[in-house]
């Protein structure tokens, strides 16, 4: 409940940032006759004072309507936020769950084998993921799995698994690298604390130490990160949606904002926000649900 | 866990990994959906499948897939005869009338009658409707009452001369002649309405059958692709050879091009600009580069700042090595020119400002001592407001277009870069000096470059010349296109003399087309309906 | 999100180490120590070696455009399709992204502490109200603020400036607000509030200088992070405006061409990618100096 009025800031932020900034929906290179220019304005209401139109936003948004996108005008913004959100959902889950299970992996192995090559290769491969940007990998895994070895598909959605193989590798690794460097240091910290020890003085096998003690705690930062970067990753990125050709989310945004598409641009806003906080929400239970000591406090 | 059981699941789990096998092998067969289709690349997504709302040029491919006008065009761009079978003008050239064909029919069956044209143009023309290319009936084509009809002055259609005699006649009646009506009447917006059409949106449901053109919907999906199937109702159905058309969203250009390169597109929207010239060499006619109705320019500010001094426009016009520009810098098969027409009507002359020769360290030359007269050096450089669009092409060539006004005139030139939208707002502001500036022509001709620089066009430049209105006005009461053209071309030498705007490119359409696809043929129209093509047989 | 890094910096704060034993910690990493060498180099390189030739990498040089890589002629490396020398074009990317990291950072690292100082010091509703504010925009996706910037500032370096400190600020400021917090209540604050210091005073001269150090072992991740999101923005033409250019626009220029000429990605990439492992080991290196539990 505490997140509807981050909403509202949200929402009223981005309202009037996007009416104050220069260039309209229907700014164009050819000067229109006024009259045809006041027939679409009016169209979208953009006639009406601005207190007006926000005000009609507001009570339109409660019941879901954002009404038609300013730029793809044969759709409602509910629907195209529905059958994007769809795509990017899925995508964007698969591509986490593979991004924590190797940046688990490679950060703990980084941990348990601290400063030996083993750490330093998992860094290695962690920072590649962090530091090759996204529109260097995506373009290269098309050159080379999908048209020198024809293995999958270079772009397009059909629904298959063909077309998400790429995708989903190429959102992952860049959060395989954050997960990496979080998993170690917060591996790291526990591996020292006293209980640790104690137990590794107690004689246990140092992998019982590090699966049933160590692992848990470790994984509490890893838990933060997840919630807000699935909650980012599932509203479609940009670029993955350009280079592969998905029909996600993602671009709504970017594109709407350049476009100056009010309604698609506010539609989208809310729906981000929504997302965020639930997941924001579902984290903290996480986090309690796994660290004993949050609830106390 | 049984024996049995436990076989059973090993079994099922080759199975599985069997048919993982299959599907994987599937996966590297050729490419190619169905034999008999052919996959159009169409760059973002499209816009609106309402012909009436639609106002994205590229997009005409579709459009004009789906629907059909009275007039139609040829493989070549040029108008043909398609609704109607005929029509006849009278001789002032002020009354035109179509007559269709028999037995037109909508995709769904409904019999199309000479009141859906008319219920289309009212329809493009109703205030309600909010239609961005309601001007090609108002001013483009100047209909009688088109105006006020559409800006809410007049409620009664009955004032618009637009009228369906019976049911297989149309009359339009014009309040001035235009010799490229036809031309103009092949534009997809111009198109009939079904009488059942309760919203727009329903043009874009498959289920509805709403098309008149060679093709129907069959498949909608946003963000990913639209599929068109053969229309059984279309009066020509029997010319159209390829059984299906898909056009598939390609948003990023380089992915636009592999896809190509393995097959998946046969006929790509547009090619990397940062490829051309290596695809230039590989590709040899799979490659089409073709002018289009456009010009890219740079117009000054000839009210304020140092630019309202003639002699500065024409130095920083001349100092611009266009061959280099765009052969060399640019790179896309855009052509260099000095005039502000592009090449695309054939009995028009190539123009030139006086001064701007052929020869560049000649118009350094003279570029260096103008400046200098007009008091400028390096001690005292000229600074310039350059504004510019923010994407890659633009900055490119503003980029470099900066670097030669530095390394010949040492004019600073301070750059701003916009999106495209707050760009085109930002001119009306007149803070520039310096603006990226472009034109699509309405069809491929002459005068709707001119025309949009008079006064009466209302296209908000800064320059208003009394001989230059003359001369249009001249122009545009000929009926014959020939004496129409000189007097046009006068005018554009007054307006290239008058150094208002630097000339630099005509803009190509850039395509790939698989050699498997026949009956393309390049035009400036840039108009290609999917029904002229047909598939090699192999 | 922010309770976890709270509770964990609780404890990491609990006394301030000598600065001494964490340097002699660091200066035994031999990794960390051999990036900082390679961080050094690559900053001489960009900042120093541009002086060394007759042109800058915005002069375009139309006899030679696209010139491969010859070593020993005067564009070593070749030119770009615009004539522009490639390796100085990339020296001189990588000096506007080092400055963007770096000053970046320090940005970031000056308004993170004096906020989270203010936040945690003063406590209450004030304090509440201010990491709410940090909650929401922590909850707000990165482009979002790019795009909202953008939209008000234009596209400027300035705009590209300002999102990529807002981008950075957010988690060093819950670091020095629980600094801060666990400062509120030490003897030495007792002592300069009852000496008749103002809390603008205390603010100013302890808890400030006391949370600095807390945050400046996150600051080459900060670089990072600067460095790489202005990489990412340069992809949707967000990044560093022309004519100037960072090692970003270069990569994302590069990786249109790709296929036709991969020099154009592999300059500029290699050194951007030393640049984050040199960044990325030092991090770890001062992580692990300045860790406490070591002790």
């Amino acid at each position: 409940m505490q997140g509807v009025p981050t909403l509202f800031a949200l929402a009223t932020v981005t309202f009037f940032i996007m009416r104050i900034a220069p260039g309209g929906p229907f700014s164009g290179n050819r000067q229109l006759p006024k009259a045809i220019l006041e027939n679409m304005k009016r169209s979208f209401h953009l006639d009406e004072p601005i207190w007006q139109q926000f005000a009609r936003f507001l009570w339109n948004a409660l019941q879901f309507d954002f009404g038609p996108s300013m730029m793809y005008r044969d759709y409602s913004v509910a629907r195209l936020i529905v059958d994007g959100a769809t795509v990017s959902m899925e995508i964007g889950l698969a591509a986490m769950l593979v991004a924590t299970v190797v940046g688990v992996g490679l950060g703990t192995a980084g941990a348990v084998r601290r400063n030996t090559s083993v750490d330093y290769a998992c860094g290695f491969v962690a920072v590649i993921g962090l530091a090759v940007p996204i529109f260097v990998i995506g373009p290269l895994l098309q050159l080379v799995v999908g048209l020198q070895w024809k293995l999958l598909p270079i772009a397009g959605w059909d629904g298959t698994w063909r077309y998400k193989v790429l995708p989903i590798i190429v959102l992952a690794l860049p959060n395989i690298g954050y997960i990496a460097r979080l998993m170690r240091g917060s591996m790291i910290e526990v591996l020292r604390a006293d209980y640790i020890r104690t137990a590794r003085a107690k004689g246990l096998g140092a992998r019982l130490v590090l699966w049933r003690h160590a692992f848990g705690s470790a994984i509490l930062p890893v838990v933060a990160y997840l919630g807000p970067a699935t909650a980012i990753t599932v509203t479609g990125s940009v670029v993955i949606e350009q280079v592969f050709q998905i029909p996600g989310i993602g671009r709504y945004f970017v594109t709407g904002a350049i476009n100056r598409d009010y309604t698609l641009v506010m539609g989208v806003t809310l729906f981000y926000g929504t997302i965020i906080i639930v997941a924001n929400a579902l984290t903290d239970i996480v986090q309690a649900l796994l660290d004993p000591r949050i609830r106390h406090e | 866990m049984t024996e049995t059981g436990e076989r059973a699941m090993i079994k099922s789990a080759l199975s599985m990994v069997a048919a993982a096998l299959l599907v994987w092998d599937g996966a590297g067969a050729p490419a190619h959906a169905e034999e008999a289709m052919i996959v159009r690349g169409s760059g973002d997504n499209w816009q609106s499948l309402d012909p009436h709302i639609n106002y994205s040029a590229k997009d005409s491919h579709i459009l004009g897939d789906i629907y059909e006008g009275l007039v139609g065009v040829d493989a070549a761009g040029a108008p043909v005869p398609a609704a109607a079978e005929s029509w006849t003008v009278d001789p002032s050239g002020l009354i035109y009338t179509f007559h269709l064909r028999e037995g037109l029919a909508w995709a769904n069956g409904s019999p199309i009658v000479a009141q859906d044209f008319v219920r289309g143009m009212q329809r493009l023309l109703d205030p309600s409707t909010a239609s961005y290319k309601a001007y090609y009936l108002i001013n483009a084509v100047p209909v009688t009452g088109a105006g006020p009809y559409n800006s809410g002055n007049v409620k009664e259609f009955s004032s618009v001369g637009i009228e369906a005699p019976d049911d297989r006649t149309v009359e339009l009646k014009l309040d001035r002649p235009n010799p490229h009506t036809l031309e103009l009447l092949n534009f997809y917006a111009i198109v009939p309405s079904p009488a059942e059409l309760k919203s727009g949106d329903e043009f874009a449901d498959p289920g509805k059958g709403f098309a008149n053109g060679a093709y129907m919907l069959k498949e909608v999906v946003p963000q990913s692709h639209i599929l068109l199937v053969k229309n059984p109702n279309y009066w020509d159905a029997a010319s159209v050879k390829v059984p299906a058309i898909k056009y598939l969203v390609t948003e990023d250009v380089n992915t636009e091009l592999k896809l190509y390169e393995s097959g998946q597109v046969d006929i790509t929207n547009d090619v990397p600009v940062e490829r051309f010239k290596e695809l230039r060499e590989r590709a040899g006619d799979a490659l089409h580069v073709a002018p289009i109705a456009r010009v890219v320019f740079l117009s000054f500010n000839v009210k304020k700042g140092p630019l309202a001094d003639r002699r500065i426009r024409e130095a920083l016009t001349l100092a611009i090595d266009r061959r280099i520009l765009e052969e060399k810098v640019m790179a896309a098969g855009d052509l260099p020119i000095r005039s502000y027409v592009p090449p695309v009507e054939a009995g028009y002359p190539a123009l030139a400002p006086k001064d701007l020769s052929e020869d560049h360290a000649a118009n350094v030359a003279r570029a260096k001592s103008l400046l200098d007269e007009a008091g400028y050096a390096t001690s005292n450089p000229l600074k310039v407001k350059f504004d510019c669009f923010s994407d890659n092409s633009w900055k490119r060539r503003a980029e470099a277009i900066a670097v030669m006004w530095q390394q010949t005139l040492g004019v600073v030139s301070e750059m701003h870069f916009q999106e495209t939208q707050a760009h085109w707002d930002a001119f009306y502001n007149y803070e520039w000096e310096v603006y990226c500036d472009s034109l699509s022509g309405d069809y491929a001709a002459a005068e709707p470059f001119l025309v949009y620089r008079t006064e009466a066009a209302g296209a908000g430049y800064p320059w208003v010349n009394a001989d230059f209105e003359a001369k249009i006005a001249t122009a545009t009461a000929k009926l014959n296109t020939d004496q129409r053209n000189a007097a046009l071309s006068e005018a554009e030498q007054i307006l290239l003399d008058d150094y208002v705007l630097a000339p630099l490119s005509a803009v190509t359409s850039r395509r790939l087309i698989a050699e498997r696809v026949q009956g393309w043929i390049d035009n400036p129209v840039d108009y290609h309906l999917s029904k002229y093509l047909s598939l090699r047989s192999e | 999100m922010s309770d976890a890094i709270t509770a964990q910096l609780d404890q990491d704060v609990r006394g301030i180490s000598p600065l001494r034993a964490s340097w002699l910690r660091f200066s035994r990493n031999r990794l960390a120590v051999a990036s900082c060498g390679v961080m050094a180099l690559i900053c001489l390189m960009c900042f120093a070696l541009p002086l060394c030739f007759p042109f800058t990498g915005n002069d375009a040089d139309f006899a030679n455009l696209s010139a491969p890589v010859n070593l020993a002629s005067i564009h070593p490396f070749g030119t770009d399709d615009l004539g522009r020398d490639l390796f100085l074009r990339t020296l001189e990317g990588g000096r506007m992204s080092l400055l963007l990291g770096f000053f970046g950072a320090i940005v970031s690292v000056v308004v993170s502490v004096c906020y989270g100082a203010v936040a945690g010091y003063l406590g209450g509703k004030i304090d509440a109200l201010m990491m709410r504010t940090v909650d929401v925009l922590l909850s707000t996706p990165f482009m979002f603020l790019v795009i909202l910037i953008n939209l008000m500032l234009g596209r400027t370096n300035a705009s590209l400036f300002l999102a990529v400190v807002i981008g950075l600020w957010l988690t060093p400021s819950i670091i020095a607000r629980s600094q801060a917090v666990s400062l509120r209540n030490r003897e030495f604050i007792y002592a300069a509030r009852a000496g008749g210091m103002s809390s603008a005073q205390i603010i100013v001269q302890h808890v400030i200088p006391n949370s600095v150090n807390v945050v400046i072992v996150y600051s080459s991740l900060l670089v990072l992070e600067a460095i790489l999101t202005e990489s990412f923005l340069s992809f949707l033409g967000l990044g560093i405006q022309p004519p100037n250019a960072s090692w970003g626009t270069l990569i994302a220029e590069g990786a249109q061409q790709l296929e036709s000429d991969p020099r154009l990605l592999i300059l500029p990439g290699a050194f951007l990618a030393l640049t984050l492992l040199s960044l990325n080991y030092i991090t770890d290196g001062l992580r692990d100096a300045f860790d406490p539990n070591d002790r």
